[in-house]
């Protein structure tokens, strides 16, 4: 199980383990780094800041050590060309005043980006480019992109900094929909300290919007793109009314000199925007009070009201989020696959389709079907049905009577994950009786689903059906960690001729073996299993 | 690549002992990539470039499996934790040696990238790898190898098992006590 008591080898029976259920799943979270959600983690750590930094510090050092571990095993392309030190592999974007690249740094052994500026060597503009690099260099803090240095090669100046693998909010809105509120204000609370970091290194970032931080895999955020910022004074020296108009506060709209506090109406902006799914799409009614006094505090039209310092922003933000966290400790970020319906029958009988089941006893009618969210509703799934990148899957459940439902996912490399029931969302166990209930469920008015996370060879689920509360599953429920907000490789797939396949997965069929006295009266407990195979994968 | 969960580490260990000194290079084979990239992580950038890391390490790894007295497999610790402990006080003198030659760069010293700096400490923040290396210090022998073997090596949850003679499960379970316990050590000084 995800959770499994030690056995008599237990490697670590040493007494020194803390008894800390909070703590020891944040740490789940982390140590699976396709997983790592610190918005889970934040929200279980809310109350000990302590043990919430030194967790971020750990990962810190375990992102670094990976980091290096990856760069050195792929194989490098012949470079375009050197700059400096640097071997420079591919261009990713080119801007209006600079280039930017993905490099290989031989002495430090890894990817960076660097940004080659496009202005003749010896002109103002290359000189001010410096100067910003090097005040750049100067802040070290998780969320904003360190810089590792600057220098003028060959005619050029450049900047280089650490390579992020991960993609911009603006892309992550367009994949995945609007943030739920949890999830916006964490994005909040991340980037406040980041603008503390500036702020107190004298540096206005000016231009903060969802372009330019990026959401790296495992799920730090990151402030990026400091062309616009600087000295407030060389800001407004050269050109006070550059940024994007929508998070630029009115005063400066009108003429008024930039200040680093600026940023934070940005930033509640840039908040809205993600409640809102794009920047350009209304508010969203259900935003949480304690969030919609941070936001309207930090865009108040008397610039007096607005906060002045981003600590203090962040101090309310993170009691917002703890305040929503009471109700919501589980905000998906969906993962994207491609992935073929297969279905499996565990205990019951076998059908080809992924049809609604209906099972029918004199004392207990249910029904449930998995499907996929479409754009303007929901879908039923077929057997062998092409799942493609993005999609959600929900489980439409009736019953004549209230039932305890309980959706497990394993997948191929043996992780359990608990899909149901979910901290924080509205729907909790025992399920209503005569009434169709759509699972996970909802908060704050935003449906969600699950989006399926694999290696990429198997992904099995059971879903289990009971009268009254099932103390093995419930164990597994209290410790598993949340299977939410995984991101991992795409599988290619093909359909598994329907019937004939039995679940695979070691934890759930132990599971099934201990439910087995259970399952033989089907007045108490029912099950029903997906698979969901990758052709390719090694374990069939 | 060899993955780590090819033949038992106990197994060739046992050869080895033997007076096998195929399973040395088996062996050397196996633990020498990723140990290499640790190691080269860990040095000042302006200490050695990667194929001279990669000398350094797998001089080290044949002179300590060629005199394995002072490890013992039945005492709890693996032979990776072995290894990697004997390569840290290698690096250590390295490291000392290149402060001492000091490093010089054209460039203004604020634009330079540091190069008394390790490649780990620009990737992951001096200050933070030196707090998680004070804590880890304070936890059990055991405890250390398996958070450096996770954290630091990259090794899954499988190749672990196969390196503390133990289950998938267990490892995971010992894995997430024994950073339960280095976040504990590290909140107790930010205190």
């Amino acid at each position: 199980m995800a959770r499994a008591d030690s056995g008599p080898d237990h490697p670590g029976k040493d007494g020194t383990g803390p008894d800390d259920p909070d703590l020891e799943r944040a740490i789940a979270h982390l140590l699976d780094a396709d997983a790592a959600d610190w918005s889970i983690a934040t929200g279980l750590l809310a109350s000990r800041p302590h043990q919430l930094e030194a967790l971020r510090v750990v990962a810190d050092v375990a992102a670094g050590c990976r980091r290096l571990q990856a760069a050195a095993t792929t194989a490098q392309p012949a470079p375009l060309f050197r700059w400096g030190g640097l071997e420079v592999r591919e261009q990713v974007a080119s801007g209006a005043s600079a280039d930017v690249y993905r490099a290989y740094d031989p002495a430090l052994g890894i990817d960076v980006a660097l940004k080659l500026h496009r202005a003749a060597p010896h002109s103002p503009t290359a000189a001010r480019f410096l100067t910003e690099a090097r005040h750049l260099a100067r802040v070290r803090q998780r969320n904003v992109v360190g810089v590792y240095g600057a220098a003028l090669h060959d005619g050029r100046a450049g900047l280089w900094c650490e390579w992020i693998e991960g993609r911009p909010l603006t892309q992550v809105l367009r994949d995945h929909g609007a943030y739920a509120p949890a999830e916006a204000a964490y994005v909040g609370v991340e980037l406040c300290a980041a603008l503390s970091a500036l702020h107190a290194a004298g540096i206005l970032h000016g231009d903060l919007k969802p372009a330019n931080v990026l959401r790296e895999r495992g799920g730090r955020i990151v402030l990026v793109d400091l062309g616009a910022g600087g000295k407030p004074d060389d800001v407004n020296a050269a050109s006070a009314d550059y940024g994007t108009p929508a998070y630029l506060p009115p005063e400066v709209l009108t003429g008024a000199a930039r200040r680093p506090e600026h940023d934070l109406y940005a930033l509640a902006r840039l908040i809205e925007t993600l409640l809102a799914g794009a920047a350009d799409a209304s508010r969203p009614a259900a935003i949480p009070p304690a969030l919609q006094r941070v936001l309207a505090r930090a865009t108040a039209a008397d610039a007096d009201r607005r906060y002045a310092r981003a600590a203090e922003m962040q101090r309310d933000l993170a009691a917002a989020l703890a305040e929503i966290h009471g109700v919501d400790a589980s905000p998906p970020q969906p993962a994207r696959r491609r992935w073929v319906a297969a279905l499996a029958l565990a205990g019951i009988v076998a059908l080809g389709v992924l049809a609604a089941q209906r099972w029918t006893t004199s004392s207990w009618n249910t029904e449930l079907q998995l499907l996929r969210r479409t754009d303007v509703g929901v879908a039923s799934l077929t057997s062998g049905a092409t799942l493609t990148q993005g999609d959600r899957l929900v489980l439409d459940l009736s019953s004549s009577r209230p039932a305890y439902a309980y959706v497990l996912n394993e997948d191929a490399g043996g992780d359990l994950h608990v899909l149901f029931p979910l901290r924080g969302l509205d729907l909790a166990n025992p399920l209503p009786a005569k009434a169709r209930v759509r699972l996970p469920g909802s908060n704050g008015g935003r449906e969600f689903s699950w989006e399926i996370a694999s290696s990429g060879q198997r992904e099995e689920f059971l879903v289990v059906l009971a009268s009254a509360p099932l103390a093995q599953i419930q164990r597994l429920v209290d410790s598993a960690a949340l299977a939410l907000d995984v991101e991992r490789g795409v599988g290619r797939v093909r359909a598994e001729r329907p019937g004939g396949v039995a679940l695979r997965g070691t934890h759930l069929n132990a599971l099934l073996e201990e439910l087995g006295p259970d399952l033989r009266d089907a007045d108490r407990v029912r099950v029903q299993a997906y698979r969901f195979n990758d052709p390719d994968g090694a374990s069939r | 690549m060899p993955t780590l969960t090819d033949e038992p580490t106990l197994t060739l260990l046992q050869r080895l002992r033997a007076g096998d000194t195929a399973a040395r290079e088996r062996l050397v084979a196996r633990y020498l990539p990723r140990l290499t990239r640790w190691a080269h992580g860990r040095l000042p950038t302006g200490a050695r470039d990667l194929s001279d890391t990669h000398d350094l390490v797998q001089v080290t790894l044949v002179r300590v499996l060629s005199h394995l007295e002072g490890f013992e497999h039945s005492g709890g610790g693996s032979l990776l934790g072995y290894l990697q402990q004997a390569l840290l006080n290698v690096l250590r003198n390295e490291i000392r040696r290149s402060r001492r030659r000091g490093e010089h760069g054209e460039l203004p010293e604020e634009l330079a990238a540091d190069e008394t700096e390790s490649p780990l400490a620009h990737a992951a923040g001096r200050e933070s790898l030196e707090r998680y290396e004070r804590a880890l210090a304070q936890l059990t022998r055991q405890q250390q190898e398996l958070i450096v073997m996770r954290m630091e090596l990259g090794l899954d949850y499988d190749e672990m098992a196969g390196e503390v003679g133990s289950t998938r499960d267990a490892v995971r379970m010992a894995l997430r006590r024994a950073v339960a316990r280095l976040v504990e050590v590290m909140s107790d000084g930010a205190r």
